[in-house]
Parts: structure tokens; sequence; C-alpha cells
């Protein structure tokens, strides 16, 4: 058997798009950022649609700024993008507004409650530095330098739902009792949101043979949950979890598998959740056309 | 949306400090470009002056990178100073 270094050479050092790029490298990278692209722009709707419902002025300007970033990660990210594919703006909108919905499975769930936009940005951008940091070290260079930017930004991301979740927290049971329920709904999900193991992801492998991925994803969920719950426990919270247990010889965490046939079907065929994102950047993108019109 | 350009974001950080590629916007033209760089990458982080500069206007070198290898041997400009004197006469 061939280990997929052996299939795929690694390009030396970091890779620039103006250099000869292998059409198979080309193709992970393309399918891997375009996933990442997508998902920071399809994402901020949910966010966008509470900074009127937020409970506060502070939390208000919180999330008015979480999704200006989100967005702006979106459009970094659309840029390498571009310059990988040749593919242009106008044909990339067309991709996010009306192509299959490539984006992280969390956003296919309801943000019904105001703890769920808050739970998201301290579990699941605490889960995305997890992830990014790594990816500062990525082989294609104009992919690991936006990651700089867009990694700072996910810092303030999780401080502000790590705070606000802490203000839940020092309210009354009933608030108390809504960030319980919030970590129900979310913990499986946001294990989950790291991906299969290497022996089930299809393609893992080639990606971190290309440099492109630096960690495999069930060592991010590790090191997640070893930042994480303590964090959660500390705020006074349970994890709905029986199993989860840390050997402390293995250095390795057990927990319970999410569901990862509703994983993969999020992936592949969306969900309504993520077709209303879709349809409500589609009329976003019809109110500001006279903006955009070429005359 | 054709009549989009990109253009390459240049931010200094402090008074001193070198202009550095921050990364790029697309915009009609330069004064809308620095709007979009403004709040893309002046927004968190400390800034006091951007340049954009549109792509098409940059002229990239060629050369494989091997080529600015090339002379790596200049010991003479290394020529020892106060040494010289007690290394006697040449
Ligand atoms: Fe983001
Ligand atoms: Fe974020």
């Amino acid at each position: 058997m061939t280990t997929p270094a052996q299939q795929h050479p690694v390009p030396a050092g970091q890779v620039e798009p103006w250099q000869d790029i292998p059409d198979d490298y080309r193709a992970a990278a393309t399918r891997m950022i375009e996933f990442h692209m997508m998902s920071e722009i399809v994402g901020p709707v949910h966010e966008f649609r509470w900074v009127p419902r937020a409970p506060s002025l502070q939390a208000k300007l919180m999330f008015a700024a979480k999704s200006q970033d989100e967005v702006g990660h979106g459009l970094m990210l659309l840029r390498v993008c571009e310059d990988l594919t040749g593919k242009s703006r106008a044909q990339y909108l067309e991709q996010i507004l009306d192509g299959p919905p490539r984006f992280m499975n969390i956003f296919h769930y309801p943000w019904d409650e105001w703890v769920d936009p808050a739970i998201v940005a301290w579990l699941i951008d605490g889960a995305e530095i997890e992830r990014q940091a790594t990816l500062l070290r990525s082989s294609y260079g104009p992919y690991a330098r936006a990651m700089r930017k867009i990694l700072k930004e996910e810092g303030f991301h999780h401080h502000c739902g790590r705070y606000l979740i802490g203000r839940m927290m020092a309210g009354g049971p009933r608030q108390r009792a809504a960030v319980q329920r919030g970590v129900d709904r979310w913990w499986l999900r946001t294990l989950a949101m790291f991906g299969p193991r290497d022996e089930n992801s299809r393609h893992g492998p080639a990606l971190m043979a290309f440099g492109l991925k630096l960690a495999r994803n069930e060592d991010l969920r590790q090191s997640w949950l070893t930042k994480f719950v303590p964090q959660i426990r500390a705020m006074g919270l349970e994890i709905p979890d029986d199993s989860l247990a840390r050997d402390e010889e293995a250095g390795q965490w057990a927990y319970t598998e999410p569901d990862w046939a509703e994983f993969s079907s999020l992936l592949r065929g969306g969900s309504p959740v993520g077709a209303d994102l879709q349809r409500d950047l589609r009329t976003a993108r019809r109110v500001n056309d006279w903006l955009l019109a070429e005359d | 949306m054709a009549y989009l350009r990109i253009f390459e974001v240049f931010r200094q950080k402090a008074p001193g400090d070198a202009h550095q590629h921050v990364g790029e916007v697309e915009a009609p033209d330069a004064p809308a470009a620095m709007v979009l760089a403004k709040e893309h990458f002046a927004r968190r982080e400390a800034c006091c002056s951007l340049w954009v500069v549109d792509r098409a206007d940059v002229l990239a070198s060629h050369w494989a990178p091997e080529v600015f290898d090339a002379g790596r041997a200049k010991g003479y400009r290394r020529s020892g100073g106060a040494r010289a004197r007690s290394a006697g006469p040449a």
C-alpha cells in the first residue's frame, strides 16, 4: 500500500499562486479553502440576525463587530480562492448564493435562543482557533497569511462568547438553565465540527500529505477537549456525556461519538436552515444590486 | 462585476514602521479600494497609514529563487577592521 505522501509529492516549502502548482495539489487546496470561505460568508447570517435582538448594547456591539469580522474573513478567503482557481468574484458569488451548500455543520442548525450565538462564539470560535492556529503553517502561502488576521479576530469572538455566557451564568436560574440547554444542544455538534477521524476522512490524509492541513481532526478535537472541558465545568455547567473521561496515561479523552451520518449528510446535502441562509444572502444581493450595477 | 480590480494593501502600523503588505481588496478604483482597505485592515489592528496599489501596476520578478542565491561568497565584506594591522604586512 502506498502512503498518501508517496501518492502526492509535497511541493517544497511554501506554495505561491504564481508558481507551477501540481493539479492534485490545486484541487485539494481549492476544496479546503472554498469550504472555509463559504462557511465564513454564510455563517454570519445567523449572527447578524441576532444583532437587533441582542440583550444589551454591549452584546449588540459585540455581534455587529463579530459578524463584520466573519464576512471580512470570507472576503479575504474569496481573494485567496480567486487567485488559486482563476474563477472571478462574480462566479464565486453565484456559487455561494445558488450553489451546493458546502459549509460547516454548525450553520445547519437553528439558532433560536440568545444562548445559541453566545455558545457558538464561546465553544465553536474556540474550536476554530484550535484548527486555525495550526493553519498558520499551511503550505499554501496566501492561505497561511490570511490566517494571521483571521486567527486574531477569532480570539476576540471566543472572548466575547465567554463573557456573554459568564454574564448569563451570573444571572438567575432561568438564565443558567438556558445556558445548560445550550451546552446540551451544541456539545456533539461541536465535537463533530472537527470532522471524522483520519481513517474515516476522505480528504484528510491527502491534505496532510500536501501540508495544506497540519493537524489531524482527532488531535485537534483532543486538544480542544483538554482546554474546554475544564472551562465549561468552571463556568458551573455540566457536559452532557456520561462516557467523557480522560485517560491520563494515554493523554486522550474518551467521549460519545457524534452522529457522523448526520454530519456527512449536512455537509453533502445541506439542510432547510442552511438553505434559508443562502436565501437571505440572495435577498441581500438583490436589494443592493443597484449599487453594484455597471453603467 | 468585470469592473472590479484587485488592489494590494500595505499598512503602516506606527510612525517609523515600514508599510507592510497585509492583503488585497477588490474595488472599481483606488479611492474605493482605500475605503475598503480601511474597513478591512485598519479596524482592529494598529494603523497610521495605508497604501493601495493596483495589482496591474506591480512588476513582479520572474527569476527562479536560486537566482537570488548567487554571489553569497562575500568574504571581502568582512575586512577584519582592527585585526588588519596586527595581521602584519600584506
Ligand atoms: Fe471567522
Ligand atoms: Fe469567528
